[in-house]
């Protein structure tokens, strides 16, 4: 510990030398408190912070006193309350909503940060660079019409690797007992093993579904191979749409496929499941976290869906629940399933390679911007990046490993082995990844994150993250459909809201009772087309067709 | 000082009142001595926020303040009123609050009436704890173990308690949480089960002033208890009885959040989505804030509550009972 | 006052004159099987918190711990120093704003429950007012930044001082319970106003006293709301209803508790048994206070007694 502490106080003077004049410009300045609020960490470990060593490492490289603020319950409420009351933190974000930075730019609360930026290139090298870009102009463009306005700093979400979470995990002992240990691979198999887990007394499967209300696994496992979407339209701009044209030129259209005949044989089928008990009778009632998966881990479920379909959800949904309710679990416990055909065909699933995830703001009520930008300068400059990466020039440092990083982060709640700094990790790229700002063009090197996770990792959970990335890239290239870019420019008109969160009201309803065999499907279905008509669905339709066409011709 | 004033009071007759106001005062000092305390706290901590009322008329600017943000007249208003699952929303809370109060509150009553005549003192103490225990269970937790109990049968296993004893007694599982028809009856039974002990100590609170000479001389005239219950200790508490059902009038229009919000599903929405949970699915719950929605709300919520609780009013106290005004 | 040693003898002789029957019957199995009814809940909990992983997720009524009473959770929570201080915090604030609740609420209801004084009413109607309107968030907010409240210890003591609800509760105990003879009885004896407050009036209305007291202290004692919006971030202001409801909802927490547990060397506890065991310890201290004010329910005072 010692030693690691005084490599890194080395490595901080190292680098104070290498940037002799930004280490002086701060040092001179007075030093100020930067209050830093991120969702979802926790500060409870008093004595965990003070003893941080990569925040004491920030604070005297910016000479700067570092506050961090967070929370999940009220977090946001109190935020953009203080934010509205003028008390906000000198350095928050929000997840990116395109309605939020407009109202806060409407309302004068946060500062133009390209104007403070070009003011001192010589100040800010690496912000300068990133807010000329010109994909960062396009989107200060798409945000507040100004391309030389820049209210926050963008950060972007790529994958490191292919991900895909509409895969459920079996239990083994259950899909041994009733399918011969075969993995289902097309739909047909998926039900006939689920209705044979039925038979033996198991739930079939359980999609997570957050007491349905959220349809997206249902969606992966059923709509998809049979060329459709059960989804409302809400969220992404394409959600509940299948592409009848081609993706990328004028013959692209988009069809709201929500209330269609085909929806409906998908509903049937998962009306049919629960009437034969091969889904939770009690499906709609139960959470998915505590009740849903610790009866997966007691046994009572043949496959359950887990995550958003990173590779390490894996890891973890093995190691809680399924491995506390079996302390002697091995690793061929849970078996991942494979995306289900129809026909030899997968059917699509429209994704974004890269996108923009959060937007942190420095807000009006603060009297030094510039010192937090030095912040920020700091963190994106490659001295930065090392440091909460922990890497050497972006190269991984085997010195410090998930010891060093368990004992940091752990102090805010995560002990998960991660080796970067839990704080501003998420800030340069959504997947807390490391971005090489100092070599690359802003968005070469926020579209080409380094992913240094495989490097430390205990030999069982590479083992897992190894095996679900392995099972994942097996189908992946053949399932999702790549999104061209300035599908991540889509804007939608404000009443747009509305509308989709009504159709999301009644998408909810509706499906839950259809499914439940409250409603008849057949007198159901007509009576679901009528009200959405009457919510606004064609509007809809018309407004995300009109939204991508001219974001295809900017 | 104290001694001074108060040898000062208490000759007033002495010395004939001169100039009104002064004397007026003298007379009345520690009454308002007492109140000024509470009269400080409610004018910085109560009314000092007041003005954000107007809020519900406006669209708040931070930029401008609260003073200078602009009027939009009803439009906050018509947000809400425009839309029929608002109108539901609406009409299951007060449905739901009749049901409480016709079903909950005399509940408690009774359970507090129940409890005091209870004969063994160590017997009626250790009660009194047992039924005020659950109101330490949060929602989260409580609303939990309703559902393990209500569980339908499933694949896998046999049902909640509740079902399983149905089953063994030859009926028909029932979904309970799936029935939109059952779904108020939950609430009110959940709600009685886990806060009527509480709700009871006020009532045990006033039954404890009352003279047991009255109950003596009640036996001697040869009353039995439930005519002491009646006669005497139901007349006794009834003041209680009636603030406290006047306040639960004042909030008719309000609905208790974390019950409904951790008791109710898609299937039950007909009948047991209430205003606050509705608000939060199109609004809260996205993350997002609207200062001025939350205010409008709570304005035009209460506003129709103080007019439930005046007209309340006026009928208690023909009752020779002072309500709350 | 020898209220409690005057009033047992006429008690026996009550019960003895009465009898014991039918209605008796029906009273006791009435309360107790609704006690069990809410007996239960709490022992579910308690069983939950002392069950292991592995046979919780069996599901059942939880009516006997099975596969071993295990403490590690109560242990683990009491290694972890924000759940240590955080009780000091409630119960810091818990006592001072219960305190000072309970003495200006009623002081000021006892005032303006005299009617007949000038400006009573219109106090009293100022207050009723509150019951229905705030200002809502913002101008609180601000407020609460002008006098230096956010983020400080205080704005979880002193904006609830003056309770509405009980204000109005007790207005009413004054001006109907308290009996008007006793007290013109005690002015004409040549006792001050001060002198009958305090030694007339206060002492009539323990029992309400009592109850609102507890009222109060329960509302402080569960209250994480004026934490989560106006300090949010203080570490060592946290009282522990915002821990119990951080251990509810949020997984950050967890993951502290459970990496205190697994430094002792031991497994990671479960979850649900440490919210479960986070519950129990959320209540008892609260729940200790009941037994001490239990007593003003059960035996009030005679009026004959005071008089004397």
């Amino acid at each position: 510990m010692k030693r690691t502490l005084l490599i890194l106080v080395a490595l901080v003077m190292a680098l104070s030398l290498a940037l002799p004049a930004m280490a002086e410009g701060n040092a001179a300045r007075e030093k100020v408190t930067v209050r830093f609020a991120q969702f979802g960490n926790s500060t409870d470990d008093v004595e965990g912070m003070e003893n941080d060593p990569i925040k004491k490492a920030i604070e005297e490289a910016v000479n700067i006193e570092l506050e961090y603020d967070t929370g999940t319950d009220g977090f946001i409420e109190r935020m953009e309350t203080e934010l509205y009351t003028g008390g906000a933190a000198e350095l928050f974000c929000s997840f990116g909503e395109t309605e939020k930075i407009q109202k806060y730019v409407e309302e004068e609360l946060v500062y133009d940060l390209a104007a403070i930026v070009n003011a001192e290139p010589e100040r800010y090298p690496t912000l300068f660079k990133i807010m000329n870009a010109p994909e960062y102009k396009a989107y200060n463009k798409l945000y507040t019409g100004d391309p030389e306005k820049a209210y926050a700093f963008y950060s972007i979400f790529s994958f490191a690797s292919p991900i895909y979470g509409g895969v459920p995990a079996y239990n083994k002992a259950i899909l041994d007992e009733v399918n011969e240990g075969k993995v289902p691979a097309t739909l047909d198999e998926f039900t006939a093993f689920m209705k044979a887990c039925a038979d033996k007394g198991y739930v079939g499967y359980w999609p997570r579904n957050s007491k349905l209300t959220d349809w997206t696994y249902f969606n992966f496992t059923f709509a998809v191979p049979m060329g459709t979407s059960i989804m409302a339209p809400a969220g992404d701009a394409w959600t509940g749409f299948v592409q009848t044209g081609e993706l990328g030129t004028d013959t692209e259209a988009w069809k709201l496929m929500t209330t269609s005949e085909e929806s409906k044989e998908v509903v049937r089928l998962l009306a049919d499941l629960y009437a034969a008990g091969a889904l939770d009778k009690n499906l709609g009632i139960k959470g998915d976290f505590d009740d849903a998966y610790s009866d997966f881990a007691a046994g009572k479920i043949g496959a359950a869906d887990f995550g958003f379909g990173f590779p390490t959800q894996y890891a973890d949904f093995f190691n809680r629940p399924w491995k506390e309710a079996h302390p002697d679990a091995s690793t061929d416990d849970l078996v991942l399933g494979t995306a289900l055909t129809v026909d030899g065909k997968y059917g699509d699933v429209y994704s974004l390679l890269n996108w923009v995830s959060y937007h942190y703001f420095v807000p009006t009520s603060c009297s030094y911007p510039d010192r937090v930008l030095d912040l920020i300068e700091y963190l994106a400059s490659a001295a930065g990046q090392d440091l909460i990466h922990n890497t050497t020039n972006y190269a991984y440092r085997e010195d410090q490993g998930s010891d060093f990083w368990n004992s940091v982060n752990s102090a805010y709640g995560y002990n998960d082995g991660r080796c970067k700094y839990v704080w501003f990790a998420p800030m340069f790229a959504g997947g807390e990844y490391e971005v090489d700002f100092t070599n690359r063009e802003w968005w070469d090197a926020s579209t080409h994150p380094i992913d240094n996770s495989w490097h430390w990792q205990d030999a069982e959970y590479a083992g897992l993250v190894e095996y679900s990335m392995g099972v994942t890239s097996q189908f992946v290239g053949d399932l999702v459909v790549d999104l061209p870019q300035y599908y991540t420019r889509i804007q939608l008109p404000a009443e747009a809201a509305d509308i989709r969160a009504k159709l999301t009201e009644i998408t909810n309803q509706y499906l839950t009772q259809m499914i439940g065999g409250q409603l008849d499907i057949d007198t159901g279905w007509a009576q679901y087309q009528a009200e959405y008509e009457a919510a606004g669905a064609a509007q809809i339709e018309q407004m995300v067709n009109d939204a991508i066409a001219a974001a295809r011709a900017e | 000082m104290t001694v001074r004033q108060a040898g000062a009071v208490r000759q007033p007759d002495l010395r004939k009142q001169k100039t009104g106001f002064v004397a007026y005062i003298r007379k009345y000092w520690f009454l308002y001595m007492l109140v000024l305390p509470g009269f400080v706290f409610m004018a910085v901590f109560d009314y000092g926020p007041m003005y954000g009322i107007q809020l519900a008329f406006k669209k708040y600017s931070p930029k401008a303040g609260v003073w200078a943000s602009q009027w939009i007249g009803l439009d906050n208003f018509r947000r809400m009123v425009g839309d029929p699952s608002f109108i539901r929303a609406f009409k299951n809370t007060i449905i739901i609050n009749i049901y409480h109060l016709i079903f909950g509150f005399s509940f408690n009553v009774f359970l507090a009436l129940m409890l005091n005549e209870l004969k063994l003192r160590k017997y009626k103490s250790v009660m009194q704890t047992c039924v005020y225990l659950p109101y330490f269970l949060s929602w989260v937790i409580f609303s939990g173990l309703v559902q393990v109990f209500l569980e339908s049968p499933g694949t896998a296993d046999s049902g909640g308690l509740v079902n399983q004893l149905i089953a063994m007694a030859g009926g028909e599982p029932i979904d309970f949480l799936k029935r939109p028809e059952l779904f108020r009856g939950i609430l009110v039974i959940s709600n009685i089960i886990k806060s009527s002990g509480y709700s009871t100590i006020v009532y045990l609170a006033a039954i404890a002033g009352i003279d047991p000479a009255l109950y003596e001389s009640a036996a001697i005239d040869g009353a039995n208890r439930r005519d002491a219950l009646i006669h005497i200790t139901f007349p006794r508490i009834l003041p209680s009885v009636v603030i406290m059902l006047i306040l639960q009038l004042s909030g008719l229009f309000l609905s208790n959040f974390d019950q409904v919000y951790n008791l109710y599903n898609n299937y039950v929405l007909s009948t047991g989505d209430v205003l606050s949970t509705y608000i939060y699915r199109i609004s809260l719950g996205g993350g997002g804030t609207d200062f001025e929605l939350s205010t409008a709300m709570n304005l035009i919520m209460n506003v129709m509550g103080l007019i439930v609780v005046g007209i309340t009013n006026r009928y208690v106290s023909r009752l020779d009972v002072q309500g709350i005004f | 006052m020898t209220a409690g040693s005057k009033e047992k003898p006429s008690r026996v002789s009550m019960l003895q004159r009465f009898g014991f029957n039918f209605y008796d019957v029906f009273v006791f199995a009435f309360v107790t099987l609704f006690a069990l009814l809410c007996v239960y809940p709490m022992w579910y909990v308690l069983v939950a918190s002392v069950t292991p992983y592995s046979e919780f997720v069996k599901g059942g009524l939880m009516l006997w711990p099975t596969g071993g009473i295990d403490f590690q959770y109560y242990h683990a929570i009491f290694t972890t120093r924000s759940f240590i201080n955080s009780m000091w915090i409630s119960a810091s604030k818990t006592v001072l704003s219960t305190v000072a609740s309970v003495l200006v609420t009623a002081a000021m209801a006892y005032g303006v429950s005299k009617t007949h004084v000038k400006g009573m009413k219109i106090i009293n109607a100022l207050v009723v007012f509150n019951l229905f309107f705030s200002g809502g968030l913002i101008p609180q907010y601000m407020l609460y930044k002008d006098l230096g409240l956010i983020r400080s210890y205080w704005v979880m003591v002193l904006p609830g001082v003056l309770n509405i609800t009980y204000f109005i509760i007790m207005r009413n105990y004054y001006s109907y319970s308290v009996p008007k003879s006793l007290e013109e009885a005690a002015l004409l004896d040549g006792c001050t106003e001060v002198g009958t407050f305090f030694r007339i009036v206060t002492p009539v209305s323990r029992s309400m006293l009592a109850a609102i007291a507890l009222f109060i202290a329960v509302l402080n004692w569960n209250d994480y709301y004026s934490y989560m919006m106006f300090i949010g971030n203080k570490t060592n202001l946290q009282p522990f209803a915002w821990i119990l409801r951080r251990m509810l909802v949020d997984q950050t927490m967890m993951n502290q508790v459970r990496k205190g547990a697994m430094s002792l060397g031991s497994q990671p506890p479960p979850p649900m048994a440490l919210r479960m065991s986070t519950i129990i310890c959320a209540m008892v201290p609260i729940m200790c206070v009941y037994p001490f004010l239990q007593r003003y329910f059960t035996s009030g005072i005679t009026l004959g007694a005071v008089k004397e």
